[in-house]
């Protein structure tokens, strides 16, 4: 009989409105969420039967842009961090904390020497100045040692928390896959699949591709899969203690390396990429160049017994001033008593006058020369002197974290860029739910008055049978 | 099918999506301001941040340079005084000795003025300035001049004895001639004012004179050792007259070797005001140093301001410009929270 059929079919579609509603809430109470996809609520009638299945708003082009933009910002960001804590071995120019500006003092501090080699105060002054250089120097040194600690520790959280998410994705995955088998509305799943992703590409660079079933297959931007069907292992052996020379370790994903010389597939970005650039390149490249100027000033101020500086036995890189100059020191072993004489009278310059300043001024000239060989390698040039060198060294970093800094201001802007598209294309506009709901109370109201209507007609019908 | 969907996130958002950036750009454009250099030298300079670095060191010189020509002007000031000391009493006594015969002057007079002139000679020759004897040389912390009576005195009288047979001041001395004198003074008196003899009874000074550098690029000579040859002459000239016994001789070896004097002390005043004009001109040259160096100073500094520096100006408008952009940011999500459909319905 007609009459029922309208009346189920207006039963039907109170329902249909209803989970309408019930996605209407869903997304409203979502808005602000941004890992929250909107969820669409579509009509369909079979057999006049309204049924309502869910979906998603979703764009994979915009998706996969904001995830390579990330994962670019992440590695910007990290060698960027790295830097800064490299530039406060130098310090503002102001403050003339630099192992560069302290090459300036000593010279200074040399100059005055020379002009009154007769007098103890300029000779402590000196002998302060020197002290303050290798200390100026070994404190750079140790600093970027500590940055490779700590670049190597946030190497492996970085690992352990890619390997947490594979595990976490695992479950996701599944679900979706449980999910779109049956039939149920998987959105729920979908969203926090790739919220993980989205988590994932911080920490490196990755493509996702998606396939049948629902399943979805994570791969490196370089290639090595790091989820398909089920979750790879990262690893990475942490290095514990970072002296010059150490050379820190590879990533594996899989047991295929990718990070490091010799990495047959190497990560092209990500957070991983930044620290192991900051470990393995910019931090070793800048130890090698203050390595080379404790070098260049032992190499300088070398004039046995009354060298300036040395190089400390006691740890490889680092120089210390030769105790024997300095008169408060007395040998343990040979009971000598240091002197500031034998700065001023060096090696070849033996002489008992007080105010005798050849010497010195050939130690100034040292400074001074700018014929000063370097390994070209470093980066700064072949010849120098010592002060130009100090002050290259000082720009090289300066340079390095003005670029990155660029870099990555240019990358957040893009991530913005991104994020916005995408949160429009994906997210709820809550103007948008609520003349949704309007219109979902109307059909309800209709829905219900069909229903009273045929209410109606039932008793009239039973009526007139009365 | 919804060409131009925006989400409630973007919408909101979008007012203030640049003002954590705006923020510390305000920070910064703040900082510039009251400094009148950049906020963080080091990212806005790059590459260039060693330069600022080594002119701030070449500054610090200049200015190490400047100070401590101050203290080599003292010496160089206490030396020309004590030169030109020299040089007046030299020439007084010179006057006093050409002013009449020799035969009419009471020699003891003139034994007792020669006296305090080497005393004073000596006296000058031995000054300390900031605990450095001047004229030492290099060898500035031992006293210059030995002490007369026990070194050179000693000296003259057993080169005399040596030459005569008898002491100075021996009667004896009565019949040595003109031609016996000369042959004394040109020969065992005058080595004892020639090497090595003058070092070993004289002084201790270090021929070498103490080497400054009163500029990056000059380095001068700014002492007088008292080894130079006018000391010699000058006391050569006094210990002619009281050393070797004047009053005992024939007045007319007596004049003769007045004579002499007067031409050596002639001779030691002139050396004398050589080394003054030598003196005279290292300070001239620290003086005009100085100058270049001070002129030096202001092209770095500038040099620096333009590096470093930032236009205060233009550090005010983007303060004024930020501020009025944040508050238009306020203002815009302030608003946006009435533009909703839930208040029409």
């Amino acid at each position: 009989m007609s009459l029922s059929v309208a009346y189920n079919i207006a039963r039907s579609s109170l329902q249909a409105t209803q989970s309408q509603i019930g996605v209407v809430s869903r997304n409203t109470s979502s808005a602000t969420d941004p890992a929250y996809s909107r969820k669409i609520a579509s009509l369909v009638t079979q057999g006049g039967v309204a049924r309502v299945i869910v979906t998603r708003a979703s764009s994979v082009a915009l998706y996969t842009k904001m995830i390579e933009t990330t994962s670019d910002a992440s590695q910007k960001a990290a060698l960027l961090d790295g830097l800064e804590k490299l530039n406060q071995t130098i310090g503002d120019t102001d403050l003339n904390e630099s192992p560069a500006a302290y090459v300036g003092k000593l010279k200074t501090a040399l100059q005055n020497y020379a002009k009154s080699p007769d007098s103890s105060a300029t000779a402590r002054a000196f002998v302060e100045s020197a002290n303050d250089m290798a200390t100026s120097l070994n404190r750079a040194s140790l600093k970027v040692q500590a940055i490779r600690q700590e670049a190597d520790r946030d190497i492996a959280d970085s690992v352990n928390l890619i390997n947490d998410i594979l595990v976490k994705f695992e479950a996701a995955n599944n679900a979706v896959m449980r999910g779109v088998a049956v039939g149920a509305d998987v959105s729920d799943s979908l969203d926090t699949r790739d919220a993980l992703v989205a988590q994932l590409s911080e920490e490196l660079g990755i493509n996702v591709v998606e396939r049948a079933g629902g399943d979805m297959a994570i791969y490196t931007d370089s290639g090595v899969p790091l989820f398909e069907r089920e979750a790879r292992t990262v690893t990475f052996d942490r290095t514990l203690t970072y002296s010059p020379g150490t050379v820190g370790n590879a990533i594996f994903i899989d047991g295929v390396q990718v990070t490091g010389p010799g990495a047959p597939m190497p990560l092209n970005s990500g957070k991983l990429v930044g620290l192991a650039e900051l470990r393995d390149k910019v931090t070793v490249s800048y130890q090698d160049q203050i390595h080379a100027l404790s070098a260049a000033l032992v190499d300088a101020f070398a004039q046995p017994p009354g060298s300036v500086f040395e190089t400390d036995p006691t740890a490889p890189g680092r120089i210390r001033v030769n105790p024997m100059i300095d008169p408060s020191y007395t040998d343990p072993l040979t009971g000598e008593v240091g002197s500031y004489d034998r700065i001023r009278d060096g090696a070849g310059y033996p002489s008992d006058d007080a105010a005798d300043s050849d010497n010195l001024f050939r130690l100034v000239r040292e400074m001074e020369r700018d014929d000063r060989a370097f390994d070209p390698a470093l980066g700064l040039g072949a010849m120098a002197s010592l002060q130009e060198f100090a002050s290259s060294s000082a720009s090289w970093v300066q340079a390095n974290r003005q670029q990155t800094s660029d870099q990555f201001e240019y990358q957040k802007t893009l991530l913005g860029q991104a994020s916005d598209l995408l949160s429009n294309a994906t997210d709820v506009n809550m103007d948008d739910e609520t003349a949704l709901m309007l219109q979902l109370e109307k059909s309800y109201s209709a829905s219900a008055k069909l229903i009273a209507m045929i209410d109606e007609l039932f008793k009239t019908l039973l009526n007139m049978v009365d | 099918m919804k060409t131009t969907f925006i989400s409630t996130t973007t919408l909101w958002n979008s007012p203030r999506s640049q003002l954590d950036k705006m923020q510390s750009d305000l920070i910064k454009a703040n900082k510039e301001l009251s400094l009148g250099r950049h906020a963080d030298v080091g990212l806005a300079l790059g590459y260039q941040t060693g330069y600022t670095i080594s002119l701030r060191q070449d500054m610090a010189e200049l200015d190490a340079l400047i100070d401590s020509n101050a203290d080599v002007k003292i010496r160089i000031d206490a030396t020309s005084a004590a030169l030109s000391s020299m040089r007046l009493t030299a020439e007084k006594f010179r006057a006093s000795l050409i002013s009449g015969p020799v035969s009419d002057r009471n020699m003891s007079v003139l034994q007792s003025e020669a006296s305090a002139n080497l005393d004073a000679l000596l006296g000058d020759l031995n000054k300390q300035v900031n605990g450095q004897y001047i004229f030492g040389g290099v060898n500035t912390q031992e006293l210059p001049m030995k002490e007369f009576q026990t070194n050179a005195k000693t000296a003259i009288e057993a080169a005399f004895t040596g030459h005569f047979g008898f002491a100075p001041g021996s009667p004896a001395a009565e019949g040595i001639t003109i031609a016996q004198m000369d042959a004394f003074l040109d020969g065992p008196f005058a080595d004892l004012f020639e090497d090595p003899a003058w070092s070993d009874n004289w002084t201790n000074a270090s021929p070498k004179a103490i080497q400054s550098s009163v500029s990056t690029s000059d380095r001068i000579e700014t002492s007088i050792s008292a080894q130079a040859a006018g000391f010699r002459n000058l006391a050569k000239s006094y210990t002619m007259i009281m050393a070797i016994g004047l009053d005992a001789f024939h007045t007319d070896t007596r004049k003769h070797i007045v004579d002499r004097v007067i031409t050596s002390i002639s001779l030691g005043a002139t050396q004398v005001a050589d080394q003054e004009a030598k003196i005279g001109s290292a300070k001239n040259l620290m003086t005009t140093s100085n100058e270049r160096m001070e002129l030096q100073k202001t092209i770095f500094e500038e040099r620096l301001a333009k590096f470093e520096g930032v236009d205060p100006a233009e550090a005010k408008i983007r303060v004024d410009q930020l501020a009025t952009q944040i508050q238009v940011s306020y203002q815009l999500t302030a608003q946006l929270k009435s533009l909703s459909l839930v208040n029409y319905i």
